[in-house]
């Protein structure tokens, strides 16, 4: 019974010198759900785009339905009944939810859309596959998860057999995160066979039959669900067990970061409300909770790119409310933005500009206005080797890095500032192990050194690892302050959804 | 000043004569946005499309000619200016400018070869474009005044609106160009080819600039004169700007522009300066941009 759906035999792909894709053989059965896994840069996102004919290969067969093929554009792939969830949506963004599915295909009359026809196909195709949407509304005003579901649809509505989904929960709230695993089980069961690309383990053990792990370009193993765990996948993923990490005791000093009834509103709301909090010397501090909660608007307030409606920032003792940025920067504050491409960094400027911003004007770098190029390019490399950033050279685009290099690059940045104070913000979203235990590593070193970190992330584990002391963050307000050890993940959860503070024990400092 | 109810119907009546051409110029822009063609030669392309349908009607007395070449000089430069911006990746900017300002040099240079004047050119034995007198209406007083003077073609422009707007948001193919404008990845990634998209939407409305120009020569007055078009095609950017690039909108932002010409001329005979006067249309094209977007964000925010 289990007929393969599609099979692709010994794929190269060769970018430049790179070898992407080394000898890749890997096969899909008919109603499976096949999950990719391994760190960013494996090669499981290159081996699905050419799948999807976004690439080429550079050898190796592929077959659909025992056919062969060979893919030019994605339109071919398509038409083949294979679909791609792309990481960054294609939508267009002021059209309603049904226009976008029907792009292409449009339900016409004559020369006319049937706009009324269009809206049906749409429900009903919606209420088939159990993926609610409203056909009518506005792309702009979908959340991200509702964008991704229109995405599926559009693919469905292609009447796609294969769905395969580009690391999907990249983008999404751990709420939305379930129901994308719910949807994708039962499309499974809905006789549609996907393969799902990540490298979060707890999706994959949530939802795969059977797993390929990918590394430097290779499939190094293939497993059935039942047969592997966490461990066993993280360990063939990296390739080495990942170092269980041991916290010592923290050992807090004054206080470096204060805030105190920060409220925020706008357009009538409460954003932030009443924040109370304080990061002190030598403790990373870490704020749980959904993200949308204010933590964005918080660390806009603690940095200066926004002004709070009320309340006051202190920063080393010093009132530092409604300051400028450079003001902040300047008393002793470093920031990881949450957007590395937005805030983080200049996406198209060169890795060594993106060194040296906030650090142009000081005299190793600058004499009488003119840039030292050559110290400039010294200090990049030395930072690339030490931060262990993988790139050709200092003049490359930052852009060109993965993810994972990109805020490696920022980081080191960042913490070279050799700031007393460390403001991180979804410091590990989207990149892959090993990139991620190095930033942990250097998060921690800077406690060690006796700065403070604040800490804002979504991932719940990063939060509980790292942090000495943890602030609850929902709809603007805190919802609870624990110590290290003196809460568990299930508490964590019920705060971040808005549960009542009485139903957990409170430990006040 | 003695201000009649002719005299409103006359000012009426001009707010729509300088209205049309403009009308025209602006749904051609309102193609260009939404197929994310940003162009600016429409001043060029104008100037051009004028002189041609001028230069084919002074030569062959053929209005159906002259119109026709007007429209395919429209065309033909709309196309080179998208070709040289999909297809080659010219700065849209330069590449608009390149345009505007090789009408200008041909045109005039032109005038100079042909007419062998530097100014304006004019023949009185030389008929425009067929006027259209609604019988029935052109007797009444008032109306008739208001009405009067119209060729086909300015009456076509209203039409046009009407037709342009059913096009891009009832018809597939309008549906398609809209979406490219708004996200050409996305409808790549869909197998649509882009760039063909982009350039025939753009060239078959740039026939509307034909258009536009045999109204400036071949119109109320049958004439050409060096630098006829006047900024019209950069006016008609904003108006576009004004509109959201909606041919309805565009009916009531080249409206506003008509009126506030037609005022500067009223005004001629005041006592204000007429460089001036002239002043007016252009800056309440800036007000008018001000305020939209001012009320716009305003909108956002909430």
């Amino acid at each position: 019974m289990t007929e393969k759906i599609f099979e692709m035999q010994h794929i190269d792909k060769l970018y430049g010198t790179l070898l992407a894709n080394n000898d890749v053989s890997i096969h899909l059965n008919q109603g499976e759900i096949l999950c990719l896994v391994g760190e960013n840069g494996a090669g499981k996102s290159t081996i699905m785009k050419i799948l999807y004919g976004l690439e080429q290969p550079t050898d190796g067969e592929i077959y659909v339905k025992g056919e062969k093929v060979r893919f030019h554009t994605p339109s071919d792939a398509m038409a083949k009944g294979i679909g791609m969830v792309q990481q960054h949506f294609m939508l267009f963004e002021n059209m309603t939810v049904a226009e976008n599915i029907v792009f292409k295909n449009e339900i016409r009359k004559g020369l006319f859309m049937d706009r009324k026809r269009t809206v049906e196909t749409v429900k009903e195709l919606s209420e088939k596959y159990g993926l609610k949407i409203d056909p009518e509304a506005k792309i702009e005003d979908c959340p991200v998860g509702l964008r991704q579901r229109v995405e599926i649809l559009k693919i469905l509505y292609q009447s796609a057999e294969i769905i395969i989904f580009d690391e999907p929960s990249a983008v999404l709230t751990p709420l939305e995160v379930d129901s994308l695993l719910e949807t994708i089980k039962s499309l499974a069961a809905s006789g549609k066979s996907i393969v799902l690309i990540t490298h979060k383990l707890q999706e994959v053990m949530a939802v795969a039959d059977r797993i390929y792990v990918m590394r430097a370009g290779k499939v190094v193993a293939e497993r059935l669900r039942g047969e592997t765990n966490t461990d066993e996948l993280a360990f063939l993923m990296v390739g080495h067990h990942p170092a269980l990490r041991d916290v010592a005791a923290p050992q807090p000093g004054e206080v470096l970061l204060e805030t105190k009834k920060l409220s925020l509103h706008r357009e009538h709301r409460d954003i932030l409300k009443d924040v109370d909090l304080h990061v002190n010397a030598g403790e990373v501090v870490g704020i749980a909770g959904v993200s949308g909660n204010g933590q964005t608007e918080l660390e806009l307030c603690l940095t200066g790119l926004e002004r709070p409606t009320e309340g006051q920032v202190f920063l080393l003792g010093k009132e530092v409310t409604n300051a400028s940025v450079k003001t902040h920067r300047d008393s002793g504050m470093a920031y990881i933005s949450e957007d590395r491409y937005l805030w983080g960094s200049a996406a198209e400027g060169a890795l060594s500009e993106n060194v040296l911003m906030a650090k142009e004007n000081r005299a190793e770098f600058n004499r009488y206005g003119f840039l030292k190029h050559d110290a400039i390019k010294e200090y990049t490399e030395k930072l690339i080797k030490r931060f262990d950033v993988k790139a050709n050279d200092t003049d490359q685009k930052i852009r060109e890095l993965s993810g994972g290099n990109a805020q490696k690059l920022i980081t080191a940045r960042e913490i070279m500032m050799d700031t007393p104070v460390l403001i991180c913000c979804e410091p590990t979203r989207g990149i892959d192990i090993g990139a991620m235990e190095f930033i942990h590593d250097q998060i921690l070193e800077k406690r060690e050194k006796g700065c403070g970190v604040l800490l804002v992330s979504s991932e719940l584990s990063e939060i509980m690892t790292l942090s000495d002391r943890i602030y609850v963050l929902f709809e603007g307000k805190i919802a609870g302050e624990f110590k290290r050890g003196a809460v568990d993940e299930k508490t964590l959860g019920i705060l971040m959804l808005g549960g009542r503070r009485d139903e957990t024990e409170k430990i006040r400092q | 000043m003695n201000i009649s109810i002719n005299y409103l119907a006359s000012v009426f009546n001009s707010t729509l004569r300088y209205m049309t051409p403009l009308l025209l110029v602006t749904l051609c822009a309102g193609v260009c946005s939404k197929a994310r063609v940003f162009n600016i030669g429409l001043e060029g392309t104008l100037l051009m499309s004028a002189f041609f349908a001028f230069l084919t009607q002074y030569f062959t007395r053929n209005i159906f000619m002259a119109v026709f070449v007007g429209m395919i000089t429209g065309m033909i430069v709309t196309f080179v200016i998208a070709f040289f911006i999909v297809r080659l990746n010219g700065e849209p900017m330069i590449v608009g400018m390149a345009i505007n300002k090789f009408a200008q040099g041909l045109t005039t240079f032109l005038l100079q070869m042909i007419f062998h004047t530097k100014g304006t050119v004019s023949d009185t034995s030389m008929k425009g474009l067929t006027k259209i007198a609604i019988p029935g209406i052109k007797d009444i007083p008032v109306i008739g005044t208001m009405f009067g003077n119209l060729t086909v073609v300015d009456y076509l422009a209203f039409v046009l609106a009407v037709v342009m707007f059913i096009i891009m948001y009832r018809t597939v193919i309008g549906f398609r160009i809209r979406c490219i404008g708004i996200n050409p990845e996305a409808a790549s990634s869909l197998g649509i080819r882009v760039p063909r998209y982009q350039i025939i939407a753009t060239t078959l409305s740039g026939s509307m600039i034909g258009l536009a120009g045999c109204l400036l020569s071949l119109g109320s007055v049958t004439m050409f004169m060096q630098n006829i078009s006047a900024a019209r095609g950069y006016v008609a950017i904003a108006a576009n700007n004004l509109c959201f690039g909606h041919p309805l909108g565009a009916l009531a932002s080249s409206a506003l522009f008509g009126f506030t010409t037609a005022l500067a001329q009223v005004l001629q005979n005041s006592a204000l300066k007429q460089q001036l006067l002239q002043c007016i249309p252009y800056i309440s094209t800036i007000l008018a941009m001000m305020i939209f977007n001012y009320a716009n964000n305003k909108k956002k925010q909430k």
